[in-house]
């Protein structure tokens, strides 16, 4: 039992020595791994101790899994690719894919209107192909091209929209359901952060053209 | 909020020279930053968290003016400690005290020594912000508030002590609903 035990802490001190946390997980299990063996070879077992080592091990296993999905590469298909290059820079793939699994992509018809003036917006859009005129009383105040957001005002305030927004070609976007973006934002402060940043600078931009 | 009394209230800044503090939202809208003290290592951590979205808030619109209650003399320092000095901000300071109490905060001795704030020292510390001799009103509490151009107030925080800030994804959403609420869609 002796050597185990020995070998077990000398991982334990390898294991406070690691920076990175992953690996320092992974020799904490293996250490972990060593004391079970060595409590259940010697001759008075301690159940207790079994228990107790066991519940880190299974701890450290799942963080374990946890930070390697996490670090796995993400690859994104090309129109993502694109979407992230033209708007999202600033936020992490990974955060990306995520944002993009609680958003649809939607493809409109040339001269469809995709928001009313005084209707209730309840998603916030960005153009990825196309093109889309903001229009206030039927004259055309602005156009919209890729990586444009719309709905921003509604999204942020609450607020019904002031104008129409009507495609000029075919158009493809990708819309977020307001609530659901909301919700996902609040679960995830640091991506939150980000967003207002992409939002901010999307709608500094529209407000001086 | 009466932001008429609170505009009319003067503050000094490093040189000495004295404005209305409604003078930063007469043009434009402010975000005011009350801060405790110059020293205040929560205050520091607050403003840390803060520094690098000034660019951002600049590009909104807002003017961002952090308002202090110690000497003149205190602000070089702390816009050095702070790293502040390329960054679009405005530090001032009313030692009277005249302008955190239009502004509604508070003044509280359980707020700079009660639990909560000693935990909010400990916590500052830990995460790399020293505790200082106070440089100016101790028992001063902070807080933070949006005034849009002309004086309606868009956001407001009073600090109930030591460590309590308002959330700074909170502040900017608040700022952006500002300027989103100027937009058509």
């Amino acid at each position: 039992m002796s050597p185990l035990i020995h070998a077990a802490n000398v991982l334990y001190l390898i294991a406070y020595i690691l920076k990175d946390i992953l690996w320092l997980r992974v020799v904490t299990c293996l250490a972990g791994l060593l004391i079970l063996v060595a409590i259940a070879l010697s001759p008075h077992v301690v159940w207790e101790a079994i228990a107790w080592n066991t519940l880190f091990f299974v701890i450290n296993a799942a963080q374990i899994k946890v930070l390697i999905m996490e670090r796995r590469p993400v690859r994104l298909a090309s129109d993502e690719q694109r979407l992230y290059q033209l708007v999202f820079r600033s936020l992490r793939p990974r955060e990306f894919v995520k944002l993009l699994a609680i958003g649809r992509w939607l493809e409109q018809a040339e001269g469809e209107t995709i928001v009313r003036a005084g209707n209730e917006l309840d998603a916030i859009m960005v153009i990825f192909d196309g093109k889309a005129a903001v229009k206030k009383d039927g004259r055309t105040v602005v156009e919209l091209g890729e990586g444009r957001f719309v709905g921003e005002m509604s999204f942020l305030t609450g607020q019904a929209p002031a104008a129409d927004v009507e495609t000029l070609t075919k158009t493809r976007v990708v819309a977020w359901p307001t609530s659901a973006l909301k919700k996902f934002l609040a679960d995830n402060p640091d991506l939150r952060s980000a967003m207002q940043l992409v939002i901010g600078t999307d709608l500094v931009a529209k407000l001086r053209a | 909020m009466d932001t008429a009394t609170l505009g009319k209230v003067l503050v000094e800044d490093a040189d000495g020279k004295r404005v209305p503090l409604g003078s930063f939202w007469q043009d434009s809208d402010a975000l005011l930053v009350f801060v405790r003290h110059f020293a205040c290592n929560g205050c520091s951590e607050h403003v840390t968290e803060l520094a690098p979205r000034l660019a951002e808030l600049a590009a909104l619109g807002i003017r961002t003016v952090i308002v202090g209650c110690g000497n003149p003399t205190y602000i070089p320092d702390f816009v050095q400690r702070q790293r502040l000095d390329d960054k679009p901000i405005t530090v001032v300071t009313d030692p009277s005290l005249a302008a955190h109490a239009a502004a509604g905060l508070i003044r509280s001795v359980w707020g700079t020594l009660g639990p909560r704030a000693l935990v909010g020292v400990f916590g500052a510390i830990v995460r790399g912000h020293p505790h200082g001799s106070p440089q100016g009103d101790r028992y001063q509490q902070g807080g933070t508030l949006l005034v849009r151009r002309g004086g309606a107030v868009a956001f407001h925080h009073e600090s109930a002590r030591l460590g309590d800030h308002a959330a700074l994804v909170e502040v900017i959403d608040a700022a952006l609903a500002l300027r989103a609420s100027e937009a058509l869609v």
